[in-house]
């Protein structure tokens, strides 16, 4: 019912070029069942307690079915590109192109910062994010980039310090409003 | 009664009407800005809400919720780029008509339609919640399983590429549900020795992963990203002769809106692309949608409006979320001590009625921003994207650490992010982990407790009619993508 105003399909020769396997897939499936096996491993290590008391219910039972689900489901995936292409559907749409630089550096950059949020404290966070993230995404000028990284900041913590009473982290610094 | 006026007397408080009007105009802020969307909207808000009365709070985001619907119609007429998803139909016919030099009227059609379809839909749900309460109060743990593994079905035809992701998503988020020690047996699961995962994983730091933290890294790819802007100058309400000729349109649409939001996991996109083609099938001149006809407006607005009030309806009365946005409303009526279900709608009834009154303000104050805002709406999508992504990433760690004040919750909200990008990008959607993720809870709670009643033999589930019911449901709906795809490829050959 949706595919009047669906997006341009793929054509039927560009499922054949992909064969009965999705390669892309393929790597999504294997990660997803090693997840699964690692975590299936993990419920083995839980305490079993005495089954009048887990009234035939270990803790690992649930986990284990639920595992068993998404691992099953997965096996799917490689050739499910198949059956979505019958329905004129793209899956590569988003992953044709490789990650973009910019998303890379980002991600980069969002790691790094939430690392050191600690030892900066929630303040000094807000202005190296405000100060640094504009100019990584390719804000030029220098004046609008150093008036966002002072009143916003500041005018964040106000808000939400006084009006609604978060408790901000003063870090190793001890950097606070 | 008492009830009634206990719950519509929110309206009648200064400092309610004020948080409600917050609510709407971020809801139309961010539904207007593309990118921003009411669930991520309503995921960074919920930890703030915290220091405010429950019913006030949830009022403000339930409006927060429709407003979003709406705000996103805006652009998706004036620079053909959907704000929200829901508005992806409106776009057909909305900007070409703003195109031909009409974006007034394309405006006021969205706006009257979205207030006709918002305000029937929450007729429906006034008189729907307590009666589906009522009928609730009788199912018991199998009954409840058997209900939310068929809400779980339904992520299957959720809006989203793959039916088959999207079950593998809403799996892992109630395999995320599962963190934390056992209720049962008090045995520590998956909290890999970090003492904060004892009480099971907080949702808002995941829930803000997931939209804001995804969406910022997805958006870092479409910097260069250049749209033509078409400038409303003022909205122009449609004439009486246009209205009463759009008003089977506008009635279907709002009837299809609220019976697709009523139903577990479909939410207000489903419901817009149901209404387009359905006004389309209807209409006389079906041959002239995509040049800017109004029945194309009307129709998907009407229909996605409608759905935000029908999606309310499992989720207060049944505690299943009828949507995306809807699933991060439950999270927040967890997070201020609620168990979501038939038990609050018949033990706190004015609640409901509160949550009537805060929407219905919001679909009258439509009317207003349209009318008045609609212009300052449109220019909002000028704020450059180098300013507006990192405030929203400020946003996302003030918001995943005020939770409880914790940085490992930062460090969730950003694992959240990263997973939820390469999710969005191999097609697994957001929406469905946190349907399994709300959801999880109710699904072991239940299992457990339906294969303590029947002895561990799951067979004996199936002597309740209504177990059989919603298993028959599952069954037809998990097949229902499998039939659909083998009927096309027989059409195609």
């Amino acid at each position: 019912m949706t595919e009047s105003i669906q997006t341009p399909t793929p054509s039927s020769g560009n499922a054949r070029a992909i064969g009965l396997v999705h390669p892309v897939d393929l790597v999504v499936t294997l990660i997803i069942l090693s997840g699964v096996s690692y975590l299936f491993y993990e419920t083995t290590t839980f305490a079993e307690v005495a089954p009048m008391f887990a009234q035939n219910i270990q803790p690992s039972m649930y986990p284990q079915i639920l595992l068993i689900i998404i691992g099953a489901l997965a096996v799917f995936l490689p050739f499910e590109h198949i059956l979505l292409t019958r329905k004129g559907k793209d899956i590569d749409k988003e992953r044709r192109d490789s990650i973009p630089r910019l998303t890379l550096f980002t991600m980069a950059f969002l790691i790094a910062i939430v690392a050191a949020a600690e030892t900066l404290g929630i303040l000094l966070t807000m202005i190296a994010i405000s100060l640094i993230m504009p100019r990584l995404w390719g804000q030029k000028k220098i004046v609008p980039i150093l008036m966002f990284a002072t009143v916003f900041p500041v005018l964040v913590v106000l808000l939400f310090s006084k009006v609604l009473s978060v408790y901000f982290d003063p870090g190793l610094f001890g950097v606070a409003l | 009664m008492d009830a009634v006026i206990l719950g519509l007397s929110l309206l009648l408080e200064f400092d309610n009407i004020m948080l409600i009007t917050f609510g709407v105009l971020i809801g139309v802020l961010v539904g207007a800005l593309p990118g921003l969307s009411s669930p991520m909207a309503i995921a960074l808000l919920t930890p703030f809400t915290i220091q405010l009365e429950p019913i006030p709070a949830i009022a403000m985001l339930a409006a927060l919720y429709c407003a979003g619907t709406f705000g996103g119609s805006i652009t998706a007429i004036l620079i053909n780029a959907p704000g929200a998803p829901p508005s992806v139909a409106t776009a057909l016919d909305g900007y070409p008509m703003a195109k031909r030099g009409e974006p007034g009227r394309a405006l006021g059609l969205a706006t009257v339609a979205s207030v006709c379809g918002g305000v029937l839909s929450l007729i429906v749900f006034i008189f729907a919640a307590p009666a589906l309460a009522s009928v609730a109060l009788q199912f018991r743990p199998p009954e409840y399983f058997a209900l939310a593994v068929f809400a779980l079905s339904m992520l299957a035809s959720m809006t989203g590429k793959s039916s088959l992701r999207n079950l593998i998503s809403g799996g892992v988020g109630v395999l995320l549900a599962t963190i934390g020690i056992h209720l049962t047996t008090g045995i520590e699961r998956f909290t890999f020795g970090i003492p904060e995962f004892d009480d099971g994983i907080n949702f808002v730091p995941v829930l803000i992963g997931l939209f804001a933290m995804g969406e910022l890294l997805s958006q870092s790819g479409t910097l260069n990203k250049v749209v033509e802007r078409i400038h409303a100058k003022a909205m122009q309400l449609p004439t009486w002769a246009e209205l009463k000729s759009l008003k089977g349109c506008i009635l279907r649409s709002s009837g299809i809106g609220t019976f697709i939001g009523i139903l577990p996991a479909e939410g207000s996109t489903v419901a817009a692309i149901v209404g387009y083609n359905e006004a389309k099938r209807f209409s006389k001149v079906s041959h002239e949608f995509g040049t800017g006809t109004p029945e194309g407006i009307v129709g998907p607005e009407a229909a996605n409006n409608a759905a935000a009030g029908g999606a309310m309806v499992p989720t207060l009365a049944l505690g299943i979320p009828g949507s995306g946005s809807t699933a991060l409303i439950l999270a927040a009526l967890i997070m201020h001590g609620f168990r979501p279900g038939p038990y609050l709608i018949n033990e706190t009834p004015e609640f409901v009625y509160a949550i009537f009154g805060a929407m219905f303000f919001a679909n009258i104050a439509f009317l207003a921003i349209g009318l008045v805002g609609a212009k300052f709406f449109s220019l909002v999508t000028f704020v450059p994207k180098n300013f507006l992504w990192p405030a929203v990433f400020i946003f996302s760690v003030i918001g995943a650490y005020s939770a409880s004040s914790s940085f490992i919750d930062v460090y969730v909200m950003l694992t959240a992010g990263l997973i939820g990008y390469f999710m969005n990008r191999h097609g697994f959607g957001a929406a469905p982990l946190v349907m399994g993720l709300i959801l999880g809870k109710l699904v072991e709670e239940s299992f457990s407790q339906s294969m303590i009643i029947y002895d561990n033999n799951f067979f004996a589930l199936m002597e309740s009619p209504i177990v059989l019911f919603f298993f028959a449901l599952t069954f037809i709906n998990l097949s229902t993508p499998f039939w659909t795809g083998f009927r096309k490829q027989k059409a195609n050959t």
